[in-house]
C-alpha cells in the first residue's frame, strides 16, 4: 500500500492501493470523498468555512468542490460518492468561546450544506469535541481509522 | 531600513524585552535560571498554518489567554510534559503525573501562564501606551500540531495577515523547550503600524 501524507489545504486522490494519512487535525475539518465501486478517493483538510477572497482549497466551500471535480475525473464507474468528515474540533472550548462561532463547528456546517448541494451523503462523521485527529483513509474499502490523544484508534 | 523589515525588527525587539520578563517571573517561580531562544517573528496568512514541524503528534500542554483593548491577539504557551512535570513537583511539593493532570494542577498551571503573560505584555503595552487586557486563560492537553492549527487559524481567520513572535524556554533541569507564541490579529496589526509609524 502506498501511504500519501496529506497537507492542509491540498486535494489528495488515489486509488485501491493508497491510504491518505493527514496529522493532527484541531478545528480543520478532513472530507474524504469516496467511490466504492471503483474503489478510488480523495482527501481534503480545510482550514475555514467560507472563501472570499480567491479559489483555494484551504476553504471547505472551494475545497469541497474541487475534491469532487478531482474524484470525478479519476472514476471511470461515474457511481454516486459517499463522504466522510473528520475534525472541526474546539480544543480550547470553555470560558472564552460560544460554540456557534467556533471555527470548527462552522466548518463541519458548511461541509454539510456544500455535499447537499452535490447530493453527496455522509455516511460518517467523527466531528466536533475537544480532541484533536490524526487520520488514515483507506482507499482499498473506504474505512477512516483515527487516532487521538490517548491514543485511542478507532475507525468509520 | 525598509518600513517591512523596520516593523520585523522591531517586534523582534518586543519579543525581546517581553519574552525576558516572561522568563524572568517564571525564573523567580522556580527559582532556577531560564533560558531563552532569540525572538523569531514572522507574518503569516493562511496558506501558512500547518507548520513543518516534524513533531506535529507530539502530547503538549497548552494554555491559550486572548487578550483585547487597544490590541487583540493571543498568547500561546506550549508545554512539554516533561517541564511542566519538572515545574508542578517544584512549585507544589510533590510528585505528579504529566499524563493525567488533576484540576489542581491544571489550575497552577493555568495561573502560571497568567503570570508570565502579564509580564511578557507589560513590556509592549508600556511601550506602546495600549491598554490591554488579559482574558482568562483555557488550558488543553493535545497534539501540537492540532492546537497550532486551531489557534493559528483563529488569529488569521479575518482573512488579514496576522503576525507572530515564538520563542522557546527551557530549564537546565528539563532541556527540551517550551514554547510562547505571541500572536497579533490581523486587525490589529494596521494599527500598530500607525503606533509604529511604518506602514505593513
Amino acid at each position: 500500500m502506498k501511504e500519501i501524507l496529506a497537507k492542509a489545504g491540498e486535494i489528495v486522490v488515489g486509488d485501491r492501493n493508497s491510504i491518505i494519512t493527514a496529522k493532527a487535525l484541531g478545528s480543520s475539518l478532513g472530507i474524504c470523498l469516496y467511490d466504492s465501486y471503483d474503489r478510488c478517493g480523495g482527501f481534503v483538510e480545510c482550514l475555514l468555512p467560507k472563501c472570499t477572497k480567491d479559489e483555494r482549497s484551504c476553504y471547505v466551500d472551494v475545497g469541497i468542490q474541487q475534491l469532487y471535480d478531482q474524484v470525478t475525473s479519476i472514476s471511470e464507474s461515474h457511481q454516486p460518492l459517499i463522504a466522510k468528515l473528520i475534525g472541526g474540533a474546539s480544543l480550547f472550548q470553555g470560558k472564552n468561546q460560544q460554540h456557534e462561532d467556533d471555527i470548527g463547528h462552522r466548518n463541519i456546517k458548511m461541509a454539510y450544506d456544500v455535499l447537499m448541494q452535490l447530493h453527496i451523503p455522509v455516511v460518517a462523521a467523527d466531528v466536533g469535541d475537544t480532541f484533536g485527529r490524526t487520520l488514515h483513509f483507506h482507499l482499498d474499502d473506504g474505512s477512516v481509522y483515527i487516532e487521538t490523544k490517548r491514543d485511542f484508534i478507532y475507525h468509520i | 531600513m525598509e518600513n517591512n523589515s523596520y516593523l520585523l525588527e522591531t517586534l523582534k525587539e518586543f519579543g525581546n524585552i517581553s519574552g525576558g520578563n516572561a522568563a524572568a517571573s517564571l525564573a523567580l517561580l522556580m527559582d532556577t535560571q531560564v533560558y531563552l531562544s532569540v525572538s523569531k517573528v514572522d507574518k503569516m496568512t493562511q496558506l501558512d498554518l500547518k507548520t513543518n514541524d516534524l513533531r506535529v503528534e507530539e502530547h503538549m500542554i497548552s494554555i491559550l489567554l486572548p487578550f483585547d483593548g487597544d490590541m487583540e491577539g493571543m498568547l500561546l504557551f506550549l508545554l512539554n510534559q516533561t517541564f511542566a512535570q519538572t515545574y508542578l513537583k517544584k512549585v507544589m511539593q510533590r510528585d505528579v503525573c504529566a499524563y493525567q493532570l488533576q484540576e489542581q494542577e491544571l489550575k497552577m498551571l493555568e495561573e502560571t501562564a497568567s503570570i508570565m503573560a502579564s509580564a511578557f505584555m507589560e513590556g509592549i503595552a508600556s511601550y506602546l501606551k495600549y491598554a490591554i487586557r488579559i482574558q482568562q486563560p483555557s488550558i488543553t492537553m493535545d497534539m501540537k500540531g492540532s492546537i497550532l492549527n486551531e489557534v493559528l487559524t483563529m488569529a488569521v481567520q479575518d482573512q488579514h495577515q496576522a503576525l507572530r513572535i515564538s520563542r522557546s524556554f527551557w530549564v537546565s533541569s528539563c532541556e527540551t523547550p517550551n514554547e510562547l507564541i505571541f500572536l497579533v490579529k490581523g486587525n490589529s496589526v494596521d494599527k500598530l503600524c500607525a503606533s509604529l509609524e511604518v506602514s505593513r
